[in-house]
């Protein structure tokens, strides 16, 4: 059954065991999450326990379009309330500000990725116009198929910086093109 | 989007290869953009680096219990009765293996860890540290040689106990196929982006050339082509089809058959690696990724009856060259 499905039946029939399944389909992702931000197992199990406990008492409030990335909205949410909370909260929240990404539409298919044997003309024009280092990084990474820690060899910079040219690079990217799109229309 | 319980050990697996460093180049760029464009995932894999396999699955399937457990009200008392015995059994045996080893500080720490992991099952925890300080009280005398024995046969007690509990995955080699979970995975990402293209692509099938060793990226991206070349010098050659990649691709749209009984599939596809060694001869075929056996055997078939292949040309001699493609059913 769909997520979204197992979503709604959850909200007419408040049937806890059909929320364990959908759960326990995405929990090790969950715990993941819970420990990049909490950075301790004890924290992040509780964590786990505590979502799922929000989940029962927020979905039937919410419209949920994807069940999948608007649990990893709550679980970062939630890891994010926990860290305001606890002490030295400015040092672990300077670095979740710093490590937070947007959450992509999962049924949006970025042209990187979308593997077409002739790259669109659009495309290699964008990201001809892409800053210097993120314009080599999404070369390196798209079309040589190198991993990070090559690419970052090569530039000389770090790893982490490789990741966020090719996140960033991405969006401008995606930016790029719907300008583009819609001046053609 | 299925993700089940065995989805999951794939997908441990491979974070822990992959914070190992244990993937090749190729393994670890498409492992790599698969978490880029799913920040759920790679969020996940982020916070997984920080632990080890085992205790990640160790982990996860204790909380599997506690959701199972929560849901599931009535079925608390059984669990607890399982729980109980096997705590039990387990916090004597590292009770006993503390005391044996109580010198060395340093192995404390470790041997705690069963111990404490337990005491969540435990309905009365106060009773357990009961036992632990008597025995703890009572033990030192015993001397340490006739305790030999009895204190490897408990350390293997705690460990078979620990390997009950955790099941951990048995990593396949490099050169073996993929694992099923990662296989469904990776096929959906595809059929996925498939999916969206399909309206644009009248091509019933096509074959990709995604890789060789790197000197065939030429194959990938035709418009930056030149700008990569320009910053780095050209490899010899990579092996290529004989009559060409344009020729080579038509053959395979004219020639796949989708098996039969696949119809409500949209899109599968195989990713398959082969070498091709210095005469020509197309040898090691793998599969990389498939969504089941009937696709692979026709991307077998392809490609064993598909035209020839020039060999890789390397500091001008002839030499192997590893080809992967990937071959699409519509």
């Amino acid at each position: 059954m769909k997520d979204e499905e197992l979503v709604s039946e959850f909200s007419s029939s408040h049937d806890l065991e059909i929320l364990g399944e959908l759960y326990l389909k995405y929990m090790h992702l969950v715990y993941g999450v819970c420990l990049k931000y909490l950075k301790n197992r004890e924290e992040a199990m509780d964590a786990v326990m505590q979502i799922f406990e929000k989940l029962i008492s927020d979905i039937p409030k919410q419209r949920i379009e994807n069940f999948r990335s608007w649990l990893h909205v709550v679980t970062k949410n939630y890891c994010l309330m926990q860290l305001r909370s606890m002490k030295g909260e400015d040092e672990k929240l300077r670095e979740w500000m710093l490590t937070t990404g947007i959450v992509e539409n999962e049924h949006y298919v970025h042209p990187l990725d979308n593997e077409q044997q002739e790259i669109d003309n659009l495309l290699a024009d964008c990201i001809e116009r892409l800053n210097g280092e993120q314009k080599e990084c999404i070369k390196r990474f798209y079309y040589e198929s190198r991993c990070y820690k090559e690419i970052a060899e090569d530039l000389g910079i770090d790893e982490k910086k490789v990741k966020s040219n090719l996140q960033n690079g991405k969006r401008n990217l995606k930016i790029c093109i719907e300008e583009k799109d819609e001046r053609d229309e | 989007m299925k993700e089940t319980n065995n989805n999951k050990k794939g997908y441990l697996s491979e974070v822990e290869r992959y914070v190992r460093g244990e993937m090749s180049q190729r393994e670890e760029n498409s492992f790599q953009r698969r978490l880029l464009r799913d920040p759920f995932s790679d969020e996940a894999t982020d916070g997984y680096s920080g632990i080890s396999q085992k205790e990640a699955v160790k982990d996860l399937e204790h909380l599997e219990k506690k959701i199972k457990e929560r849901v599931r009200p009535k079925q608390r008392i059984l669990y607890y009765r399982i729980a109980a015995s096997i705590a039990a059994l387990l916090v004597l045996a590292s009770v006993t293996v503390l005391v044996l080893r109580s010198r060395s500080q340093a192995r404390l720490a470790d041997l705690f860890i069963p111990a404490q992991s337990i005491e969540a099952f435990q309905p009365s925890p106060g009773t357990d540290s009961a036992i632990t300080d008597e025995t703890v009280l009572t033990n030192p005398e015993q001397n340490v040689p006739e305790t030999g024995n009895q204190q490897i046969a408990v350390n293997e007690l705690v460990q078979t106990q620990e390997s009950d509990v955790t099941v951990t995955d048995v990593q396949s080699p490099e050169s073996a196929p993929v694992t099923e979970d990662r296989e469904a995975e990776a096929a959906l990402d595809d059929s996925g982006a498939a999916a969206l293209r399909s309206d644009s692509a009248v091509k019933m099938a096509e074959a990709v050339l995604i890789s060789g060793n790197s000197t065939s990226r030429n194959m990938t991206a035709a418009p930056v082509r030149n700008e990569t070349d320009a910053a780095e010098p050209l490899p010899d050659a990579p092996s290529q089809p004989a009559e060409g990649q344009e020729n080579y691709t038509k053959y395979i749209k004219e020639n796949i058959r989708r098996p039969a009984a696949t119809e409500s599939m949209d899109n599968a596809v195989v990713v398959i690696s082969f070498q091709v060694l210095s005469t020509g001869a197309i040898d090691s075929i793998n599969i990389i990724n498939t969504p089941g056996d009937e696709f692979s055997n026709e991307a077998i078939r392809l490609i064993k009856e598909g035209p020839s292949w020039l060999p890789a040309v390397k500091n001008g001699q002839k030499a192997d060259d590893t080809v992967t493609l990937r071959v699409v059913f519509k």
